[in-house]
């Protein structure tokens, strides 16, 4: 009966609108109205076809073969931007951590081929959970559509990042955020981790465009705004693969398939290809030469993009060789970041989360605990410093209950790391076992001399390569990682749960502390990571797989320490190349050759700022041979 | 069989209930100004972030990257000459209706009356207008056309009343007001401009061609991004006698507080760069 009335109701509604000419009539002004869904197949407004089509309308080099080296003009780019961007070498995709990379968020829409937008609603309330936008040679994106949050500040990080979505009125409004550094271009322009993108979806018709704004407090000097359009497409796609100019029997759209990373080039393990300071003539001048563009407007910065760079562009006239080294010397104003607020604020809170299989990650103050749970009871990995002792072990004691510390792990001797152990490691009722501490044996020595707290002092040391042990069903390795902060440091390795926890020798946030007096040395430091990626494996394209938790702040995989390797190797070899020509260390510091990572890495004093980080690199280099690039 | 009866009740109803809401006295008309769900009023200027290289200098000879021409379209651009066009008086081609918002560009938006929206450009000083609501008047072509504008959004007014209004339905169905509850937002809708008549002009500075066959369909949208206020504006020429599909291009623009800036200047073009400097 209920549905009879039901339909009874339909069948009224439509004889109503049927027969209701002034109803007809505002049905039809609703024909134009563009309150329609993004959902379906998107082809370049040039169609789907990739043989022979003049698929993309505008930026066809950036979104189809490739652009050109140095073609950077009209973006918004600091000079840390320009100076990572010129070092770029197209060789970069041969490192095998990159050959998987798909690309990421900041330049999904803007790559070759078409996307598929689809929508997931829960099965049991009906309700719209997400967008899926799959293709454009990148990873599936999830756009959540059901008010989740974004993740908290030590989340990781992937390359298409956290998506939000809503609608306002007939545009659909995306935040995203954690996303991996990146590019917005394919010739090395690039985002850091600290890049989030703000787009707006809008129906016209039979197009859709993407809105979309960068905003990079490392790298951009106001918002960068792009437009990227799509046509709908009137076929039908049974395959994902065809969606995307792809034909099933495998075209040029198949590249969605699992990758793992090869040795393309027989070079050293971890080589990163680039470009030196010192070459006047390379790649990056590709697009000032063919186009008799002036250097100084192709390397780009906001001034580029308004009209009134018409007239300085005139006056600049054409191309000129050897300009490289004076524009750097002398960056033009508008290559000056303006003064933003610190990128990321300290952060005093407490934060929990799960890593992977038995581990979970405290965070205080910015600092790494991690903690091992099982059966057994509990193994805790730097328990932290004094003044955060006592939210560690609250943290603790939410995660595993009362079940008791059995087991603790120094990863170097640093105060920072340890202090809070007598807070932690208390007896264990009811037999008044205290936990079981490793450490590098020169952590033993040096606290027993320092005459400290007998419940810090570790009971089970090593002065091998490494110390392995069985607990809570898992074999857990520790690593002994000098070269780079102390001969004391050490990696722990969850082999089950697949989670690396680095402590100092990866610190996350900061340059690396190069310890000279105590073995450190930025080949020691290059090593070390190296040998960090030969223990992780990504899941899929780069990023996933095992988990690494650096010394401080977010969690990171493969990909985040590729990144992290990137930086200290192509730092490396540009003083090591200054060593080589018989640079000073003052004029390599006045070279300021670690102008493209200061502001994400740098701190303001101490051995991570860039005066010291830069000595530590200059000295090391220098105490021997610099060993050749690659 | 309750359910026949009522059926057949209301069945008979209908036509008296469309004849009911036809007899109400019709909402207010609104002008397309004050039907305006985004205003697009101030100053913007050109971002010239994508194909910076055409747009900032003037493309090789024969460089038509990009755009889907046919063989005629191509020819022309081979032998296009920016001498010829300056002694012809042709230094405008790349200003009409089909090019100018590629342009790197101030834009001045203000209403001329309260059906015309006018979009000032300072590049090449021109001045395009956009009707609502007029048919187009039979006239000699221009450089920017006759331009046809409409919100993609339509005026409360003309979606008529509630369903449930119509049909009786008890509750929910105040009469509605012409006016939104809530004040509008200045950037809800899309304005679509559709522009004919328009004469033969250049997709790009270096000659690349339309035609004065050429329908320019335009979609301007306004939105606020991390403290700032922008226009796009994505751009469809189709023309049958150059393209072989319709030509689309979005423009990006940035608000300005001010038209301090707005600078008028004569249509120039640059001469064309020569590929492959050594």
């Amino acid at each position: 009966m209920k549905h009879m009335k039901t339909h009874c109701a339909s069948v009224l509604a439509l004889l109503a609108i049927a027969t209701n000419p002034g109803l007809v009539h505002a049905q039809a002004v609703r024909g134009t109205f563009p309150l329609m869904d993004v959902v379906g197949d998107w082809d370049p407004p040039g169609g789907g076809g990739f043989p022979g089509a003049v698929q993309q309308h505008e930026e066809v080099q950036d979104r189809g073969a490739g652009p050109d080296g140095g073609d950077f003009a009209g973006l918004p780019l600091n000079e840390a931007a320009i100076y990572r961007a010129r070092a770029h070498s197209p060789q970069w995709l041969t490192v095998p951590e990159n050959q998987c990379r798909l690309h990421p968020v900041t330049y999904q829409q803007r790559a070759p081929g078409g996307m598929s937008i689809v929508k997931i609603y829960d099965p049991v309330t009906e309700k719209l959970v997400a967008y899926k936008v799959t293709g454009n040679y990148s990873l599936p994106r999830t756009i959540w559509m059901d008010g989740r949050p974004h993740p908290g500040p030590y989340a990781p990080h992937t390359y298409e990042g956290f998506s939000t979505g809503k609608w306002v009125d007939d545009r659909l409004v995306v935040e995203t955020s954690h996303i991996k550094a990146g590019y917005v271009r394919r010739n090395g322009v690039p985002t850091s981790d600290l890049a989030r993108m703000l787009e707006y979806f809008v129906r016209h018709d039979n197009y859709i465009t993407i809105n979309s704004w960068v905003e990079d407090p490392i790298y951009y000097t106001e918002p960068l705004f792009r437009t990227t359009d799509f046509k709908a497409a009137f076929r039908v796609n049974t395959q994902l693969i065809e969606a995307f100019g792809g034909t099933q029997d495998g075209g040029p759209g198949a590249t969605f398939y699992k990758c793992t990373g090869i040795d393309e080039l027989d070079v050293a393990v971890g080589r990163i290809p680039s470009y030196l300071p010192t070459q006047e003539e390379d790649e990056s001048e590709t697009f000032s030469r063919l186009y008799d563009i002036p250097l100084r407007a192709a390397f780009g910065g906001a001034d580029t993009m308004y009209p009134e760079y018409m007239q300085p562009l005139r006056a600049l006239g054409s191309y000129k060789r050897g300009v490289v080294s004076s524009l750097f010397a002398n960056p033009p104003p508008s290559w000056v970041q303006p003064s933003r607020e610190a990128p990321v604020a300290p952060d005093a809170g407490v934060t929990t989360q799960h890593v992977k299989g038995k581990v979970w990650a405290i965070t205080v103050g910015g600092q790494n605990t991690v903690v091992q749970v099982g059966d057994e009871g509990v193994l805790v990995v730097d328990p932290g410093s004094q003044e955060h002792g006592a939210a560690v072990l609250a943290e603790i004691r939410k995660i595993a209950g009362n079940k008791p510390v059995r087991q603790i792990i120094y990863t170097s001797g640093d105060a920072s790391r340890i202090a809070a152990t007598p807070l932690i490691n208390t007896p264990i009722k009811p037999d008044g076992q205290v936990a079981n501490i490793i450490s590098h044996e020169s952590v033993g020595l040096a606290l027993g001399r320092a005459r400290a707290a007998s419940e810090m002092i570790p009971t089970d040391t090593f002065f091998r390569g490494e110390r392995a042990i069985y607990f809570n069903d898992e074999p857990v390795e520790v690593i002994h990682t000098p070269g780079v902060h102390s001969t004391a440091d050490v990696m722990v390795f969850f082999r089950e749960s697949g989670v690396l926890v680095t402590g100092a020798v990866l610190p996350g946030v900061t340059y690396p502390h190069i310890n000279l007096e105590d073995g450190g040395s930025i080949q020691g430091t290059v090593d070390v990571l190296n040998r960090i990626l030969s223990i992780t494996v990504a899941s899929w394209h780069g990023q996933g797989g095992t988990m690494v938790v650096p010394g401080q702040g977010r969690l990171y995989d493969e990909g985040d320490v590729a990144e992290y390797r990137e930086m200290v190797t192509l730092i490396r070899d540009r003083v090591a190349d200054a060593v080589k020509k018989g640079r000073t260390l003052d004029q390599v510091k006045a070279a300021r050759m670690t102008r493209d990572y200061d502001a994400r890495y740098a701190t303001a004093s101490g051995p991570t700022s860039t005066a010291t980080f830069t000595e530590a690199v200059y000295r090391s280099l220098k105490a021997k041979p610099a060993k050749a690039k690659g | 069989m309750r359910i026949g009866r009522r059926l057949g009740t209301a069945l008979g109803l209908l036509p008296l209930m469309g004849t009911a809401w036809a007899a109400q006295p019709p909402p207010p008309p609104q002008t397309p100004r004050q039907a305006a769900q985004t205003d697009f009023t101030g100053t913007w200027v050109a971002q010239v972030n994508e194909d910076w290289r055409h747009r900032m200098r003037t493309a090789p000879v024969g460089d038509t990257e990009s755009v889907p021409l046919n063989a005629a379209g191509r020819d022309m651009t081979k032998n296009w000459s920016l001498d010829a066009d300056n002694a012809k008086g042709d230094q405008c081609k790349a200003w009409g209706a089909g090019g100018i918002m590629r342009q790197p560009t101030r834009v001045r938006v203000s209403w001329t009356d309260d059906n015309t929206l006018k979009f000032e450009m300072d590049s090449g000083t021109q001045t395009r207008e956009f009707h609502f609501g007029a048919a187009q008047p039979s006239g000699d072509r221009t450089l920017q056309g006759y331009s046809i504008a409409q919100w993609m959004r339509p005026p409360p007014a003309a979606a008529g009343p509630a369903l449930g209004q119509q049909l009786g339905l008890p509750g929910r169905n105040a009469p509605r007001s012409a006016t939104p509850a809530a004040p509008p937002s200045n950037q809800r809708g899309s304005l679509k401009v559709t522009t004919t008549n328009v004469l033969p002009g250049y997709l790009r500075k270096n000659g690349v061609p339309y035609s004065d066959k050429a329908v320019v369909t335009e979609y301007f949208d306004r939105f606020s991004a991390y403290g700032s206020d922008y226009m796009e504006v994505v751009t469809v020429v189709d023309d049958p006698t150059y393209l072989v599909l319709p030509f689309v291009v979005s423009s990006q623009f940035k608000r300005e507080a001010d038209d301090s800036k707005f600078s008028p200047t004569p249509c120039r073009t640059d001469p064309p760069v020569k590929r492959g400097v050594q």
